[in-house]
């Protein structure tokens, strides 16, 4: 890897092209191979009341992207042309806080060669006190690559 | 199906109100249908709800949004209670959506004193072919 090839330029322009993800100003903050972090600004539109904090499903949506990222970042993922979402499983803990930018860490803890499996939490000030956690499942597309001529 | 008759029918709830006080479901544009079957939810396909661009399909977290939106709708409906927690759900991805509206509907599963269990199931031409799917674990904070 080039030393000016940022993997989080990189992996922000990728899902740049998803035009939920820039209506939401959603942005990577952090990527590796198979983990990475994303970040919600804060936006009242997202609120669950009047005045109040973010919305679970807001969460949900940012927890979703992340994992996918993860997935889309891992070596695994790197073999195939696409992958799926099996199912997202999210648990909120607690509500999050009215004002607060919304983070969302995923790590693809294990893939093969037709599934992964994403571990991830939202937090807002500190990664060990989040208001959700999720796990997802993914199935991995076969590769589209002939194995014989 | 619900777990026993209920002793007397829910108040009922102006669920358009119940969801026009939520920001997320109006930015979001979630709209209240009712037909025989009782009351469903409508997603107005947008631009900006679109993850692949390629196929294109809806963003697959919106879609789970819905489906939390849409048991809590169903909650109150059913049960006629809105002061609600939603516990955790379980989202299962079915089949590639397309740029087109989406509706829901959500089936109490069973209702405790305190929790509901709660199944939201998304689809787009054909209620039998649905998209997505959900469980949801809702604590119900009153009583109707």
């Amino acid at each position: 890897m080039a030393a000016s090839e940022d993997p989080v330029a990189v992996a922000n322009a990728k899902v740049s092209v998803m035009p939920h993800y820039v209506a939401t100003a959603t942005s990577v903050t952090a990527c590796e191979e198979g983990r990475c972090t994303m970040r919600l600004p804060w936006d009242e539109r997202f609120a669950s009341a009047p005045g109040g904090a973010l919305h679970s499903g807001a969460i949900l949506t940012l927890l979703d992207n992340a994992c996918g990222l993860a997935v889309r970042s891992s070596a695994a993922a790197a073999r195939v042309e696409s992958f799926a979402t099996l199912d997202l499983r999210v648990d909120h803990l607690r509500p999050a806080s009215p004002g607060r930018d919304l983070h969302a860490t995923a790590e693809c803890h294990f893939a093969d060669t037709e599934v992964a499996f994403v571990r991830g939490f939202a937090w807002e000030e500190a990664a060990e006190d989040p208001v959700a956690t999720c796990s997802a499942s993914f199935k991995l597309d076969t590769p589209r690559v002939r194995l014989r001529p | 199906m619900t777990s026993r008759p209920l002793r007397s029918s829910p108040p009922a709830v102006d669920l358009q109100r119940f969801l026009d006080e939520v920001p997320y479901a109006r930015h979001l544009g979630l709209r209240v249908e009712h037909d025989a079957a009782g009351a469903r939810l409508v997603l107005p396909f947008r631009d900006d709800l679109v993850g692949n661009p390629h196929l294109p399909a809806i963003h697959g977290g919106v879609m789970g949004a819905f489906l939390e939106l849409a048991a809590l709708v169903g909650v109150a409906h059913t049960l006629g209670v809105t002061d609600t927690r939603l516990v955790d759900v379980e989202v299962d991805y079915l089949r590639s959506t397309r740029p087109v509206d989406c509706r829901a509907r959500a089936t109490i599963v069973r209702r405790g004193r305190r929790v509901a269990n709660v199944r939201a199931v998304a689809w787009q031409d054909d209620e039998a072919r649905p998209v997505t799917a959900c469980r949801a674990h809702v604590i119900l904070r009153e009583e109707p």
